[in-house]
């Protein structure tokens, strides 16, 4: 990896040829720019060295598809999982900067909301740790959730414009660019032998334009990346209504098809805000499976080894219309007979639930995905007429499972649910923790888990302690380095060691030091952004929580109501204004 | 819109000379194709400098093989890119059209 010199050499470079300024002219801005493309080198040189491997041992991949990745700050995490943070910081001051500052004006990714953007991160950052070929897919999306002000004790809304000052992280690939078609409809015609062939016509066509982020692991042996699409238009504009002088409708298909990946979570409170959603959840997906199946090609010329070089996990529902489209794929244009193609998909599909909560369970109507995506809905109804054949023979005459467990939904409209899809489609359900994954089984899909017990199963998430502990906990993660060594960066474990020194006063006090450092730097930082003394915090976290339900979610939030009820007592007492903090 | 024909032997082989066909010249193109239809003609449609193509073009190309095939002719297409390729592979057209890599396969076979 570089040393001081390379780094500060590469830093100047790009300073001069990448921004077109000398150094000590830069913007804090360009400052950011400048120092992180010179990491980005190293980044690049371990993705091309990484891919090399994964070529060479023709390696099995594994594609996480999911709606939002929350990234976090990546200077700082690049610089510790390359093992350059040391160095970079010397080059910096030789250059007269201070790293920290220079740090600043980095912008959180908008690319994620909450719990769920967070642990794919994690999981992004761990398999690179543990030098395993896994790759994130998603949609690289303009604005995030929201910027959120307080403004006189309420919440204030505006865009998240995280790329005001552009990202150094994202690697545009126009060269592999993927038409998606989407709207049009079915022709039932006849092939030039004869044979059925459900013609998907006066489709509209999307083009997704990949960027890559790459991903370090820590120690800087792998670097995997994470594949985000952009919605363009097949024409930026209609040259010949521009030239009638109406401009607004000559742009109109361009500002259309862009708006798929302009924010993340549009509201979907209105018909056109839930057809953009179901519109986003299918590029994605469409995008990453040709994608992935280009990249198998590179190598096989037939997909008898695809479920064992490819697995698709489906981060919820957002992305199980993953099943429908690599049917798709393989049953119209690969020409794979169904049961052949059926088999694959389910062996590569896994799907993970994140949510018991009946409306987070997606579902769409039948109408809209038939006007979407004609030819999905076809083959969705051939999964479940097939799938319906396998529940009258598992459990013959009884008519409640057949209406609780379709993937149709008979109502008005009928509806495709998304959890049912992606169970019947993949080989692996898991929860996100042991109490959720009995709920799973035993609340959620009873009937599926009766079905197919083999296929349910618990993976606890998690965070990395790289993001989590060493670079967002500097004075607690010095403390356990200094104390235990540095063990514990890639083997959690190590921290039981702490267990010796329970007694130990010394250790006591350095550990209660550590925690002050924090808090008061919490309480410095909230009197900074939202002008509130120290006197008047009320630190509280809250999550979503159901009655019926205990998500390790609504667990932290029963741990934490104790909490929360002392401050509360304590705030109304001393009759100060009310600020909560959910997390 | 350009549309170039030769005559081969009894093969009529027309190339478009277009990098794209879609809503703003499909139109055009029937009717260029349409100015070379014969009864019984066997014509190769060269596309290998055709990179881009959308729903209404492959809705003029499947008229103009109809419109061949009710004349009592055969079409073959070549030289399709990659990316048009996927296309066809995507809506099954190419299950519709008989595709050939090369002008040269296109021709061998409507002379057989």
């Amino acid at each position: 990896m570089y040393s001081e010199e390379e780094l500060r050499r590469a830093i100047e470079r790009h300073a001069r040829y990448s921004l077109g300024s000398a150094w000590r002219t830069l913007s804090p801005e360009d400052t950011f720019m400048a120092v992180s493309l010179a990491v980005r080198d190293g980044l690049i040189d371990g993705l091309l060295e990484t891919e090399r491997r994964y070529e060479t041992t023709d390696a099995k991949r594994l594609y996480y598809l999911s709606m939002e990745f929350l990234m976090g700050l990546a200077l700082r995490n690049n610089l510790s999982n390359l093992g350059l943070y040391q160095s970079c910081r010397e080059a910096v001051q030789r250059l007269g900067g201070d790293l920290d500052a220079i740090m600043e004006p980095e912008r959180d990714p908008g690319l994620g909301n909450g719990g769920l953007g967070w642990l794919v991160a994690c999981f992004l950052d761990s398999l690179a740790t543990l030098d395993m070929p896994g790759y994130g897919y998603g949609i690289h999306y303009e604005y995030g959730l929201f910027q959120q002000h307080i403004d006189r004790g309420y919440q204030r809304e505006t865009p998240d414009d995280w790329l005001e000052y552009g990202t150094p992280w994202l690697i545009a690939r126009p060269s592999e660019e993927v038409l998606i078609p989407v709207y049009g409809r079915i022709d039932h015609e006849q092939d030039r032998h004869g044979q059925y062939n459900p013609m998907w016509v006066d489709w509209d066509v999307i083009i997704g334009v990949p960027s890559d982020m790459p991903i370090a692991g820590y120690g800087g042996r792998t670097v995997n990346f994470l594949r985000l699409y952009a919605a363009r238009a097949a024409h930026e504009f209609d040259i010949e209504i521009f030239n009638t002088g109406d401009y607004a409708r000559a742009v109109e298909q361009k500002v259309a098809t862009e708006r798929i990946s302009k924010v993340l979570y549009p509201s979907d409170a209105t018909p056109a805000g839930q057809e953009l959603r179901l519109i986003q959840g299918y590029f994605f997906v469409a995008c990453a499976i040709r994608d992935i199946v280009k990249r198998y090609e590179r190598t096989h010329t037939s997909f008898d080894l695809f479920p064992d070089k490819v697995a698709i996990q489906l981060n919820d529902t957002h992305p199980a219309l993953a099943v429908a489209e690599l049917m798709r794929f393989l049953v119209d244009e690969r020409g794979i007979g169904w049961e052949t193609a059926w088999d694959t998909t389910r062996r590569v599909m896994g799907y993970t639930n994140h949510t018991l909560l009946p409306e987070a369970l997606e579902k769409w109507p039948v109408p809209l995905l038939e006007r979407v995506l004609p030819r999905h809905l076809q083959i969705i109804y051939e999964i479940d007429q097939r799938f319906l054949g396998q529940i009258c023979v598992h459990w013959p005459g009884d008519e409640d499972r057949l209406k609780r467990m379709p993937i149709i939904e008979k109502g008005t409209p009928d509806q495709v649910r998304m959890a049912h899809l992606a169970i019947a489609g993949s080989h692996s359900v898991n929860g996100v923790a042991e109490l959720h994954t009995e709920l799973i089984k035993h609340y959620l899909v009873p009937d599926f888990f009766e079905l197919w017990p083999e296929r349910f199963n618990n993976k606890t998430n998690g965070v990395t302690p790289r993001r989590w502990l060493l670079q967002a906990n500097p004075p607690l993660s010095t403390l356990i380095s200094r104390t235990l060594g540095d063990n514990w960066l890639t083997d959690l474990d190590a921290l039981a060691a702490f267990e010796t020194l329970a007694e130990d006063s010394g250790f006591r006090h350095a550990f209660e030091t550590a925690k002050q450092v924090n808090k008061t730097h919490l309480a410095d930082l909230v009197r900074e952004t939202v002008h509130v003394g120290r006197s008047r915090c009320v630190f509280r976290h809250a999550g979503q929580t159901h009655p019926r339900i205990q998500t390790p979610t609504a667990q932290r939030h029963a741990h934490c109501v104790p909490v929360s009820e002392t401050c509360r007592r304590r705030r109304y007492t001393a009759g100060s204004t009310r600020f909560r903090f959910f997390g | 819109m350009e549309l170039h024909s030769e005559t081969i032997g009894a093969i009529l082989v027309a190339t478009y000379g277009e990098p794209s066909l879609d809503a703003s010249n499909n139109r055009e193109f029937v009717e260029g194709f349409s100015a070379l239809l014969t009864p019984g003609a066997r014509i190769v449609l060269d596309m290998s400098h055709l990179r881009f193509v959308d729903s209404s073009g492959l809705g003029s190309m499947m008229l103009c093989m109809r419109r061949l095939k009710g004349a009592g002719g055969d079409l073959k297409l070549c030289g399709l890119s990659g990316s048009v390729m996927a296309l066809f592979e995507l809506v099954r057209m190419n299950r519709v059209f008989d595709i050939y890599p090369t002008r040269e396969e296109a021709i061998r076979v409507l002379e057989t």
